[in-house]
């Protein structure tokens, strides 16, 4: 029911929303506190039922004028209500704050860091946290605590995201009714492209790109394993050790004298922009890979040759950004 | 088949709300049929074993099936399904069910839901304090487990039973507000279930040989009496009940219907003779009320019948309290016509040997006064037995068989043949069945009377005195109005009377359950007794009137809200936990030199915090250094003891920068 009346509200454009209904900011240098006049509370659907049944044991005990029906009944109420309190009070005065967001792939999650700062001395159990189209997490969060909760917003498209509207809610202590507040904040992370399934790295860079050798030829040299990432080609994966249950294991190759490779941009073959920064995106994950060092050249950027994690992120983070206005 | 199951409950979780439901389902075993009763703890052992070994459950079909076969079975049972008791076993069905088919959280809860209403329908059947103890303990253990398997964390059970118990303490007074005030109406609203009242004991509207007796081996309270003034003496404390005319020779019935309303009495009372007192009626299905012997005037709960009978408008289905007054002096005056011949009827060619004692007796008496001394006379000089197991009187003639064979009975037995042989002497008589005696309860100062005081005497009318009580049973037993029936003797066969006990350990009893009454009595007037009446008259006390609704409502709606609002800021007020006496005194500190300027950073530490003012007042170092090892060694070294503890105190108050 309470999940409904909210849906409703969302629904709604802002200015037909009713003044009670309030949002809360926050940023990763402010935490926001929910004060009484950011909660909403209303029965859930297993309240609605539950009343209903107190309804009918209500009429029960009038029809036989049974005394201790009419006791039971009216403490079952009453816990109910007071149980409206507890449910409020799981809720009120607690302190969100951002703690971090990891960037993903198009098609994937990105993670945001949310903390949960409880001043308070009175334990909270069960909170929820959603994003408007996440999926929700629990978390309880202990006296005078706080815990970190991660939230999972699907990341469909390349580009920024913002997690936006995170609504926050708890149903303890007897899921009768459900506690709610709204918060916006203030955050985003990038998200990459969907790196393509299988492409070659180029076979020759407009400037010094060197002819890359395939790992059949056995010209590169076994460096070692490493546990499977996103993003590996499947080409190196160890597929005995999956056979053998030990997981996806990726071979790792050294060079001698790594030559500098420059992925650029007029290389990539595709009919939209998006197939082709993903062509870029699965070279710049297979050069870091195989640890290269590369360079990225899209139309007006150019990232100098680098290796290592942040060269990988520098230019993950182009191709996210790539035709945004700046 | 379906292996879901492992995900809905752990199997902890599983244990607790098996047990939680077998508690609740416990004080039914007593009402239900075995076979029901068995099943339902075959179903919960059956899904206790399917959880630890991950069984699979049944699939839809076998279900429907299960369904259709129990419902029949439950209808085969009572003959019908929306009895007070079939209702009950298609509840427990419905949840034993529900325990097969525990997929989804929701029917966990469905399953909890369901049990609070079953806690209800206990009360149908009693509602003594164990049982609402009983029935109170369930309910914190099922909201414990509501609770417990609401939260998709895991916590352990303790967390949830002290929640509960929190939420059930806060919520008490809420709840007590809610009895008093919540508008009362009379019951019922849409009619009861005909089963609704089975099981209720006491007098019938009818008397056959072994009648009254079955009733005296019961020791449940019939009525309680208060009285206002006067006690009558143990001899004169006959309670009327229903009259009986009407026979065939061996079954006594009441007559026709006496007009109740139109009818005034003719009674000439002695007015010292006046007794007042408050009945309290348990229960009993039936739609008379008892009245010390002879009733003087009706009330709401009852009318007087030409025959003195007080009948109530419908029958007593819960506790009954009315006011009455009795004369224990009186004369009925005058015998109309038809009460005459009533009162003078017998059925021919029965008892044959009766009616000719009675026509003898008839003849050598100058007056009927005479017959009946002489009658009475009779049965005190000839062998008389009075006992709980008489003889079988099996033949057509029971008045003969007993006058001249047997002579061995109970009071039916003796107030039947002496009403025939008044009837056969042209005297008119009845019987009358009531209860005889009232035992003192001094806690509380009122009379308890039992089913077991259960008594039935004969009324004749003689021309100048009217309606006059005879009791044969006394003449034959006169230890049995004195006292009443000791029930652990009369397995013996003669009846023995209870007298006054000697030792210490049955007096201790003795005590012990007049305690234990008086507590029921209590509890059975101020909460189970607690209705419309009350209401009205609770309000009242408190100048409230019961009609001005507007008024009652604003009343009621303040208070139910400011007793909510009182909770509300008991729940919301923020608990702090309780600070360390060090931490106190060290913050102290830091305030002093707060004052001074030196403001103490939070992320600072103690030690760093004692070097930048050691910096800037060198005059203070020596004390800031004494007081901050102190603060550090009562604070981390956790082995401050209370002498330290004072010393740091002392050494913060001297400090003065």
């Amino acid at each position: 029911m309470a999940v409904l009346f909210q849906s409703w509200l969302d629904r709604l454009p802002a200015r037909l929303r009713p003044r009670g209904v309030r949002y809360l900011a926050a940023s990763a240098n402010q935490s926001a506190i929910l004060s009484n006049k950011h909660i909403f509370v209303l029965p859930t659907r297993q309240g609605a039922i539950f009343f209903a049944i107190l309804v009918l044991m209500l009429l029960g005990a009038m029809n036989y004028s049974n005394s201790m029906a009419f006791v039971l009944t009216f403490w079952l109420g009453s816990v109910s209500l007071v149980s409206l309190l507890y449910t409020y009070r799981n809720l009120v005065k607690l302190e969100i704050k951002l703690a971090g967001a990891e960037p993903c792939f198009a098609g994937g999650h990105a993670i945001f860091n949310l903390l949960l700062n409880n001043t308070q001395s009175r334990q909270r159990f069960d909170i929820a946290a959603q994003s408007v189209t996440g999926i929700a997490s629990t978390t309880s969060v202990g006296s005078e605590e706080h815990t970190l909760i991660s939230l999972a917003v699907p990341a469909p498209r390349r580009g920024r995201l913002r997690l936006g509207r995170v609504t926050l809610s708890s149903c303890y202590p007897l899921g009768l009714f459900r506690a709610w507040a709204y918060v916006d904040i203030e955050a985003e992370t990038l998200v990459y492209p969907r790196p393509a399934d299988h492409a070659p790295l180029p076979q020759t860079g407009q400037g010094s790109g060197e002819r890359m050798e395939t790992t059949e030829e056995g010209s590169d040299n076994f460096h070692g394993f490493r546990s499977y990432q996103a993003g590996d080609s499947p080409r190196h994966i160890y597929w005995k050790a999956l056979a053998r249950g030990q997981g996806l294991m990726t071979k790792q190759f050294q060079r001698h004298q790594s030559p500098e490779l420059w992925f650029d941009w007029t290389d990539t073959r595709g009919a939209d922009i998006e197939t082709r920064l993903s062509q870029l995106c699965r070279w710049l994950l297979d050069g870091d890979s195989q640890q290269q060092r590369f360079g990225l050249r899209l139309p007006g950027v150019v990232l100098a040759p680098a290796q290592g994690k942040d060269q990988l992120d520098q230019c993950l983070a182009q191709l996210a950004l790539f035709g945004e206005a700046e | 088949m379906n292996r879901a199951q492992i995900t809905v409950l752990d199997q902890g979780a599983m244990a607790w709300l098996l047990a939680g439901l077998g508690l609740t389902i416990l004080p039914h075993s007593l009402n239900l049929p075995i076979w029901i009763s068995t099943l339902a703890l075959a179903i919960g052992i059956w899904r206790w074993l399917a959880a630890q070994r991950n069984w699979p459950l049944p699939n839809n079909k076998l279900k429907l099936l299960l369904t259709i076969a129990l419902v029949i079975a439950i209808f085969a049972n009572y003959g019908t399904l929306v009895g007070r008791d079939s209702g009950t076993a298609l509840l427990v069905m419905m949840m034993g069910l529900k325990l097969v088919e525990l997929r989804q959280r929701r029917d966990v809860m469905m399953l909890i839901f369901l049990s609070y209403f079953l806690l209800i329908t206990h009360f149908i059947f009693s509602q003594t304090i164990p049982m609402a103890v009983y029935v109170m303990g369930c309910a914190w253990l099922l909201l414990s487990l509501h609770m417990h398997l609401t939260s998709k964390e895991l916590r352990p059970i303790k967390h949830s039973l002290r929640t509960a118990g929190g939420l059930m303490m806060l919520a008490l007074p809420l709840m007590l507000a809610l009895f008093v005030l919540f508008p009362r109406i009379e019951g019922p609203i849409w009619g009861l279930p005909k089963d609704s009242y089975a099981g209720m004991t006491g007098l019938g509207d009818s008397m056959s040989p072994g009648t009254i007796s079955s009733l005296s081996q019961s020791d449940a309270v019939a009525f309680r009496v208060k009285f206002d003034g006067r006690v009558p003496s143990p001899d004169k404390r006959y309670w009327r009940g229903p009259v009986l005319w009407m026979t065939d020779g061996r079954n006594w019935n009441v007559g026709p219907e006496l007009r109740p309303a139109a009818w005034q009495s003719p009674i000439s009372a002695a007015a010292d003779s006046a007794i007042s007192y408050t009945v309290t009626l348990e229960p009993h299905n039936q739609k008379w009320l008892f009245a010390l012997d002879l009733p003087a005037t009706g009330s709401e709960h009852g009318q007087i019948s030409s025959d003195f009978q007080l009948i109530a408008p419908k029958e007593v289905r819960k506790r009954l309290k009315y006011h009455m007054t009795s004369y224990l002096d009186y004369n009925t005056g005058q015998l109309t016509d038809f009460e005459r011949r009533l009162g003078l009827f017998i059925p021919k060619n029965r008892n044959p040997r009766t009616q000719a004692l009675g026509r003898s007796l008839q003849i050598q008496s100058r007056s009927d006064a005479e017959v009946v001394q002489k009658a009475l006379a009779m049965f005190r000089q000839q062998p008389f037995v009075y006992s709980l197991n008489p003889p079988l009187l099996n033949s057509n003639d029971p008045s003969d068989q007993f006058l001249f064979e047997t002579r061995t009975g109970f009071c039916e037995h003796f107030a039947s043949s002496f009403t025939m042989l008044m009837r056969a002497a042209g005297i008119p008589a009845r019987v009358v069945t009531g209860y005889q005696g009232a035992e003192l309860n001094p806690v509380d100062d009122y009379y308890i009377v039992r089913q077991r005081d259960a008594h039935a005497w004969t009324e004749v009318w003689l021309p100048d005195q009217g309606w006059l009580r005879v009791d044969p049973t006394a003449a034959v037993a006169p230890e049995r109005i004195e006292r009443s029936i000791d029930i652990s003797q009369i397995s013996a066969g003669a009846v023995q009377f209870s007298l006054p006990h000697s030792d210490m350990l049955s007096k201790a009893w003795q005590q012990f359950n007049l305690n234990l009454d008086a507590i029921n009595n209590r509890w059975n007037q101020l909460v189970l007794g607690y209705g419309p009446n009350q209401q009205r008259d609770f309000l009242q006390n408190l100048g409230l009137d019961i009609k001005n609704w507007r008024k009652l409502s604003w009343v009621f709606l303040i208070l139910i809200g400011g007793l909510f609002l009182i909770i509300t800021a008991f729940v919301l007020i923020p608990r702090h936990k309780q600070v360390d006496p060090v931490l106190k005194n060290y913050q102290r500190f830091c305030r002093k030199l707060a004052r001074r300027g030196l403001q103490k950073a939070e992320n600072e530490t103690a030690s760093s915090f004692a070097q930048r003012v050691k910096a800037s007042r060198p005059d203070l170092s020596e004390k800031i250094d004494h007081i901050t090892q102190l603060y550090s060694h009562l604070r981390y070294a956790s082995s401050g003891n209370q002498k330290q503890l004072l010393h740091f105190r002392k050494q913060v108050t001297e400090f003065k920068p």
